[in-house]
Parts: structure tokens; sequence; C-alpha cells
């Protein structure tokens, strides 16, 4: 176990700088999820930590060490990879055994530490099998024994659940999960599946053009996010966002739509100057059919375009304001295509955007 | 309804037909090298013989050690074998793996010595065995034999080396290898199809090379296989029998290579030459 810090971290490919100046401290055993669209740069951050893709500035501590510029094999961490990247010419043993291995350990220890590793992964019965004997979810499990048979001070995976199918997904994120309680290692872990980073993550970092966007817990993003970026990434199905612009008092934070129609977002979001273009996110969950509970100026009117029943609730796509809203609504809703019906806003859990720069307000 | 002949037995019938063709100069060899001593020769294009003998192959090992120049010819085309396949990996790796300056030069620079013919390059190789001392001696074979072979054992070995996925290379610098680590443990031990290739290329070329062989080596103790039909080919090829008896002798070790290679040369040509 031993902390990881990036400190003012560069990295460029010829004139592209696909990172830029990128600050992050990870605890001791902490397991921290890197996400971001495809090309943000989670990728190759995690190969400089790896040491397969050199730093051009800045400099990369673990523990107490500067590892910049150590080959990857002298800085005792360990690596999934979406491929699993397992060596085919020899058996699963010889896989997990191959670092300990080319380290000296002796003969004796490497088996025991196999067998220990094997043990854990419920590999004991495929010990002797070449990796193209085996089924994608016994390939993820030696990529993770090779990984944790040598107790490095950092696990690195780079999208190892890609390969996976929904099912089997669930159930290996379950298993790193289990693996990261008892073993304590710190993780850092790639992926462009936000579901995966909320559920494994103890914090979340989310990347956009080669930086850092935001930092947090899954609870903190989920409910604070500093962007209209980190607001679309974070949630599934992703907020709705609305063009508005704030009218009236102050206090009461009115918002315009394209379309003419209002909504108040009440005190939570006063101070806002009349006129101010806005964008205003609502999360699906944060929508509701209208009650007598809601305001006339709480609620928003709209078309119903399609109606997706999920089992436990079910999802809502209504046209407000010329834009597509959805909503996660109760499993049974007395709703057709086609129905003209009022969505009730949870607004003190509404977020406005600056429609420029995406900050949040 | 007619019947129409499937794609595949039209190409079976077909490749059926060239190996029958190609076969033909094999079987004249073996008609002549079992030909009673009394016959002068073959009948029907050198195919017919009258009774089958073996004293041809006798006369052959009676008149020449055969075995201490078929010992000579393993040692001169093993080593060569052995060090086409260390350096031209090493080279190939290089090659596939590697980014400098010049490279992509230097790699079609190697490509273009395929075009030279050997009797090309008969009077320089001599020149420097000269020079260097290497004449009549084995040196004088295995490193201009090696230095023939190396370009078309780099093109094989680059096209497979670049189809394998770069993140096992990258495990296995996780895992603790050095990059000389990873040829040796990871990339060699994949690359067997390609290697069989090689293998059996070189040893092929190197086991049947005959003109320089003629040029560099004099004393009989050191002379490779293929100059022993010599002894017989006389003005008029006097005793064609021994001679032949003699080329059927030389061509059984590379049959055997083949044999005991062809299950991966056939991989290894796919996987060499498709990138995938």
């Amino acid at each position: 176990m031993a902390t990881v810090e990036l400190r003012r971290v560069n990295k460029t490919f010829g004139t592209h700088q696909a990172i830029q100046g990128l600050d992050l401290s990870i605890a001791n055993g902490e397991f921290v999820a890197l996400v971001g669209p495809s090309g943000c740069g989670k990728s190759t951050t995690l190969r400089m930590i790896a040491g397969l893709e050199a730093v051009s500035g800045g400099a990369i501590v673990i523990g107490e060490r500067d590892v910049s510029h150590l080959p990857a094999r002298d800085r005792d961490i360990a690596m999934v990879f979406q491929s699993y990247a397992l060596y085919p010419h020899m058996t699963v043993a010889e896989n997990i055994g191959f670092g300990l291995k080319l380290r000296g350990t002796r003969r004796a220890r490497v088996a025991e530490l196999v067998d220990e590793a094997a043990e854990t992964l419920q590999l004991k019965e495929v010990l002797g099998r070449k990796p193209k004997e085996l089924s994608g979810g016994q390939r993820q499990r030696v990529a993770m024994g090779r990984a944790m048979v040598r107790h490095p001070q950092v696990f690195l995976f780079d999208e190892p659940l890609s390969n996976l199918d929904a099912k089997l997904r669930v159930h290996m994120r379950a298993q790193i999960k289990k693996l990261h309680r008892q073993l304590t290692t710190t993780t850092i872990y790639v992926t462009h599946d936000q579901t995966e980073a909320m559920t494994l993550a103890d914090r979340i970092v989310v990347m956009n053009h080669g930086r850092i966007e935001q930092v947090g817990t899954p609870h903190e993003l989920y409910g604070a996010p500093v962007s209209k970026f980190v607001a679309g990434f974070i949630g599934s199905p992703e907020m709705n966002f609305l063009d508005a612009v704030v009218e009236g008092a102050a206090e009461t934070c009115d918002l315009t739509f394209a379309d003419g129609s209002r909504l108040s977002l009440g005190p939570v979001h006063a101070g806002l100057p009349a006129g101010r273009p806005v964008t205003l996110g609502i999360r699906p969950e944060h929508l509701h059919l209208a009650g007598p509970a809601d305001p006339p100026d709480g609620r928003l009117s709209g078309l119903v375009e399609v109606i997706e029943p999920l089992g436990a609730d079910t999802l809502i796509h209504v046209v407000v304001a010329g834009r597509t809203l959805v909503a996660r609504l109760a499993a049974k809703v007395a709703v057709e295509v086609g129905d003209r019906i009022e969505l009730g806003v949870d607004r003190a859990r509404a977020h406005l955007f600056d429609p420029a720069s995406g900050l949040a307000l | 309804m007619p019947l129409t002949p499937s794609p595949r037995t039209i190409k079976t019938a077909v490749l059926t037909v060239l190996a029958g063709i190609w076969l033909v100069p094999v079987l004249m060899m073996l008609a002549v090298a079992l030909m009673p001593p009394g016959q002068r020769a073959a009948g029907f294009g050198g195919l017919a013989i009258k009774g089958v003998s073996l004293a041809s192959f006798g006369t052959a090992f009676d008149r020449a050690p055969i075995l201490l120049h078929f010992v000579n010819s393993l040692i001169i085309t093993v080593t060569s074998v052995v060090l086409v396949v260390v350096i031209s990996s090493l080279a190939a790796y290089a090659f596939a793996r590697t980014r400098f300056r010049g490279g992509e030069s230097l790699f079609y620079g190697l490509l273009a010595t395929l075009m030279l013919p050997i009797p090309a390059l008969i009077v320089p190789i001599f020149q420097l065995n000269k020079t260097f001392g290497l004449l009549d001696t084995y040196w004088g074979l295995i490193l201009p034999y090696t230095a023939l072979g190396v370009p078309f054992a780099v093109i094989i070995y680059r096209s497979f080396f670049s189809a394998i996925p770069q993140e096992l290379e990258e495990a296995a610098k996780i895992d603790g290898c050095s990059t000389f680590g990873i040829w040796l443990r990871i990339i060699m031990p994949l690359s067997w199809p390609a290697t069989s290739v090689v293998v059996i290329f070189q040893f092929m070329t190197s086991f049947n090379e005959f003109i320089l062989a003629l040029v560099t080596m004099d004393s009989n103790s050191l002379k490779p296989l293929t100059l022993v039909p010599l002894i017989y080919a006389g003005p008029f090829m006097a005793q064609p029998g021994p001679m032949f008896a003699t080329l059927t002798l030389i061509t059984i070790p590379v049959v055997v290579v083949y044999l005991l290679m062809q299950r991966f040369m056939i991989g290894g040509l796919t996987a060499g030459a498709v990138k995938g």
C-alpha cells in the first residue's frame, strides 16, 4: 500500500497536449476511478503511472519515491489490462507466477503464492490450463491473480470489464470490490462506464480534454457537479438540460424557456440578475408527475414521446420547450405516448450552469 | 442436371497436376539412383528403369566419406540457421517495435539485398573470405550463408512480431522483464510459426548451396555434401548412378526438417504475411 501523487503532470504527443498539468493525491488504500469520454486522457494518465508512457513534465510519486523516470518493473505496481494480456504460451499457474519468478522468488514460495491467489479467485481447477482454454470471466480473474500475487503497492486497472458481457460485468464488479476490501491496496481504476466508477470507487476523478474536471466522492459528483460536463457524465440516464433566461425578481429565480413557458426555482437559486442566460439541469429522478402539492410555477408541461418500462421504474421521454427530457417515474404510471402531462420539479435539486463556460452557478 | 465440379475440386485438380509436374525431376533422380549398374539410361524421359538396385548407393558410400561430408554440411547449416534465427529475430524486434532515425530506410535497404542473385556475389564474397583468411574454413561458408539469409528472415519475423499485441509486452514489462527478457521469454516462444519458416528456408538454402561451397572449400575433409556429386560428373557424366544416389541422400535431411516443421510453417506463413 502506498499513496500516489501526481504533481503538475503533462504529456504531449508531438504537438498535441494529451495531459495538461494534472494534480492528484490518492491516499493509502484508496480506490480511485478515472472516468471520462474517449480521448480524455484517463488511460494515458494510468499508463504514465504504470511507467508505460513517459511523462513530458511534472512528477509521479508513489509512496515517498519519485518514480517519474523509473522503468515499469521498478515501480512496484501491477496492472490489469482491458484485453487481460495473458501470456498465451504459459499455463494459468505460470501466468500468475511469472512476475514472482522474474523477481527471483524461490520456486516453492511461487507455488505457494500462486496457490493462495488461485484459492482467492477460484482458479484452482484451471491452474494447468492455457489462456485459450478459459472463459472470459476466468481470464479476467487470472489477470487479477497475476496482479495481486506480487502484493504490489498499487493496483492499476485499465477498463478491465469492458470485454465482458453485462451479467458477468456486474459479477466481476462485485469481485473487484470484495478483493479491494480484502487487500486494501491503493487502486486506480480507469473506466468510461460511470456506473462502474460510482459503484466501485471511494473517489472519482472526472477527466475531460486532458484535465481534471472534478474530483470527489460518488455522492459529491452526483449531488454537486461543478460543471455541466460532470453533471452530464455522472448519472444514468444523464441529467436533462434546458436553456433558459432568468426573469423577474432576483429572490425567486424565475426561468423562461425558448417556447415562453416558465418555471420558478424559488429561493434556493436566488441572486441571479434578470436577463442572465442559464442552462437548467434536472436529473430524471428529480422529475415526477405533478400533483396537488406542486405549485403551478414549479411544473413543466410537455408531450410524452417515448415510454420505457424498466421493471423497477419507467423512463418517460417528454418534449418540453422543444427539448426532450427524460423522467424516471414509478413502474406503473398511467401515461400514454402522445399525452400532454405536467412534470413536477424537485426544485431544491435542480442545477444551474453558465451556458458559455459550462460551470455551475 | 449437368454435373459441374466445385471450385474446390478444380483447385485440387490443378494443384495435383502442378505437384505431379514438380515431382518429375525428383522421380527422375530416384529412377537413376535406383537403376541397376548395367543399365546405361532410364527410358520414358528418364522415369522408366528395368529393375531396382541399391548398388549406386553402395558405390556412393564406398567412393566418398559420405558421413563426414554430411557432418560438414550439418555443422555449416545448423550454425548458420542458429545465427540467422538469433540475429534476424533481434533485428526484426527492433524494426517492429522501436522508432529510430533511418529505421525505415535501413529496412528497405535490407529488402533490396534480396534482389541480388548469389552468383553476382561470388567474387566479392571470395575476396572477403580471402582478406579475412576464411577460405577453406567452415566460417567461410557459415558467415556468407548467414548474411544472405538474414534479410528474408527479418521480413518474416518483423511482420509476425508486428501482429503480436503490444499489451503482452507491456504486461511483461510490469511483471519485471527487460527488453531482452521480453524478446526471450515472450516474443520468441510465441513466434514458433515464424521461426519454423525461417529454419526450413535457411536450412534448405544452406544445405543445398553449391557455388559458394565450390569456390570456398578446397580440403576434402571440410567439403559439404553438395560437392560430393562432382566426383562422379566426369567429362560425359560417366557414372550417373552414384551421382544421383548422392543427390538423393542430400535431399533426405531437407525433407526430414520440412516434415518435422511443416505443421508450423503453414501457420507461420499465414501469420507472418497477414498483419492482424
